[in-house]
Formats: C-alpha cells, sequence, structure tokens
C-alpha cells in the first residue's frame, strides 16, 4: 500500500504504531485541561496506575489536583518546564 | 503543564518585527470557517498550483469532527490578533515510536500552515515561525506526557517539507516494509530535549 503524493487525507498511523495497551478514553468525563492530562498520563503509564489508583478527580481540589500532578511527574521524572526570562 | 490558550512568538515578515501569536485549540467550526472556507481564497494563487499543495484537498472540518470526543487526540492552532488562523495541527497522543515501538510517542497527524504564509506560493509571506511554533508546542506535549519528547510523523515526499523536518533536527526512519511513499520521521528525546532549550525552556 502507497500514498499517493496527492492524498485527500493526511498520511493515517498504520496499525502497529498506535498502541494498544491504552485504555479508550472517550467516555471519559474530564471537567478540565487538568484532569485531561491527569487521566491521560495514568493511563499513558502503568507505574502510575499502581501508585496512584483509586484517585477520584471529581472529588479533588484543583490544589489537590496539581500537587497529584506533580507527584506523577515526579514519579516520571518529568520536570515542570520553566521558560527563562527574556534577555 | 502546558495550558492553551499558550503564546509563542512569530515574525512579521513585512517588517521582520516579532508578534506574538497564539496556540488555541481547534473546533470544528473554526476549522470550517476559519480554515476551509478562508485559507485558500483571495491569496491570488491559480488553480494548478493550489492543486499541487499536498493539503489543498484535505478537509480541516472533517478531520477535526471526527476526533471531538477521541481524548487520544487534540487539535490546535496558530491564531494572531486579526483573528485569522496561522496555521493548524492535529496530534495523536497514543502512537509508537517508529525507532523503538516499545516506547511511545506523539504522532503529528496533521500540520499545516497557512497558505498566505507560504514563500514558495505568495510573494511576500505573512507570518514566519508558524509550523516551528507547531511541531514545538507537540514535542512540548510530549514531554509533558512522560514520552521524552519523542515525536513521528510521515512527512509528503516532497523536499521542502522534508528538509523543513531535517532542519528542525528529525532524523529519517528506514520503512520496515518499504510500503509507505512518505517518509517516516522521528525526533528523538536528545534532540527533543536540545530545541525545547533552544526554545527557552529550562529543563
Amino acid at each position: 500500500m502507497t500514498t499517493p503524493k496527492q492524498c485527500a487525507r493526511p498520511h493515517q498511523l498504520p496499525d502497529r504504531y498506535v498502541r494498544t495497551d491504552l485504555d479508550d478514553l472517550s467516555n471519559v468525563t474530564a471537567s478540565s485541561d487538568l484532569d485531561l492530562h491527569i487521566v491521560r498520563l495514568l493511563a499513558l503509564h502503568p507505574l502510575l496506575k499502581v501508585r496512584f489508583r483509586n484517585q477520584d478527580l471529581a472529588g479533588l481540589d484543583d490544589a489537590t489536583k496539581q500537587t497529584l500532578l506533580d507527584d506523577m511527574n515526579q514519579v516520571l521524572g518529568i520536570k515542570r518546564l520553566k521558560k527563562r526570562p527574556a534577555c | 503543564m502546558t495550558e492553551l490558550p499558550f503564546d509563542i512568538s512569530l515574525t512579521r515578515v513585512a517588517d521582520g518585527v516579532a508578534v506574538t501569536g497564539r496556540i488555541v485549540r481547534l473546533t470544528r467550526e473554526m476549522a470550517q470557517t476559519r480554515i476551509d472556507g478562508r485559507w485558500w481564497t483571495g491569496i491570488g494563487v491559480n488553480r494548478h498550483i493550489r492543486n499541487a499543495e499536498n493539503d489543498h484537498s484535505w478537509t480541516w472540518r472533517t478531520e477535526v469532527g471526527a476526533l471531538t470526543n477521541n481524548r487520544w487526540s487534540e487539535c490546535v492552532a496558530v491564531t494572531t490578533d486579526d483573528n485569522e488562523i496561522q496555521g493548524a495541527m492535529i496530534l495523536r497522543l497514543d502512537a509508537r515510536s517508529f525507532v523503538d515501538e516499545s516506547a511511545g510517542a506523539v504522532n503529528v497527524y496533521a500540520v499545516s500552515t497557512a497558505p498566505r504564509n507560504r514563500g514558495w506560493l505568495v510573494a511576500q509571506p505573512v507570518f514566519q515561525g508558524v509550523g516551528t511554533a507547531l511541531i514545538r508546542y507537540a514535542i512540548l506535549k510530549s514531554y509533558e506526557l512522560g514520552l521524552s519528547g519523542r515525536v513521528v510523523l510521515f512527512a509528503i515526499d516532497e523536499p521542502r517539507t522534508v528538509e523543513f523536518y531535517l532542519r528542525m533536527g528529525f532524523g529519517q526512519v528506514a520503512d520496515p516494509d518499504g510500503r509507505f511513499a512518505d517518509y517516516m520521521m522521528e525526533l528523538t528525546p536528545q534532540t527533543a530535549e536540545a530545541i525545547l532549550r533552544e526554545a527557552g525552556y529550562e529543563l
């Protein structure tokens, strides 16, 4: 199968390169971008599921969710990105 | 976590001045009215030349609409103060690395800069830096999702496009089955980190 140069759609990602180990999040209700980010992290990283299972985001305020995200980032080694001040 | 809208810097080509643009969430309605119904009109490019552009036949409204409830995708656009959309991108967040299939990656499923910003189409583009800003956003997204900045994409078989990605630091990946006419390209974590540092991020 080849993709013609003039295609009506962008190039679809072949199945081989789509992860099948992830939850279907179509029915997930995320009330904010922060909620969605946390849900995606939980689904992408099985390690987090073990550490942070049973988290009911609906029962948490934003500050607690941010703390939860910080903890998750620490487990995964994700540093909070900060922009250097412009000179 | 990078929240939208997200400020970026673009260069206004007419006077070389840096202006602020924004990366915003792209909705189906925006795609319909401000991309599909707008991008290709009034730019003084004849049909033959328009048709030679790979994305001329894309329908952004359909692509974005199909992903409305898909939590593993993200549709974004670059907007400017004149209310125009200067570029758009659709990401898939559930991709595998082409190089290491055990690793996750962000896939740039579709990305375009508005025809008015393409130097090969118009005598004087309006803005420069739209495509770079969008790809940087894809890298940010990958990094923040714990995917180490890995970004994968299929670049159309067109020298200008492939050159753009190579310049950004993408590497060409050998197609394992020899099936695709387009180029498989991937940004490694090391290159992604270098790009973020160059963009002013402290890592």
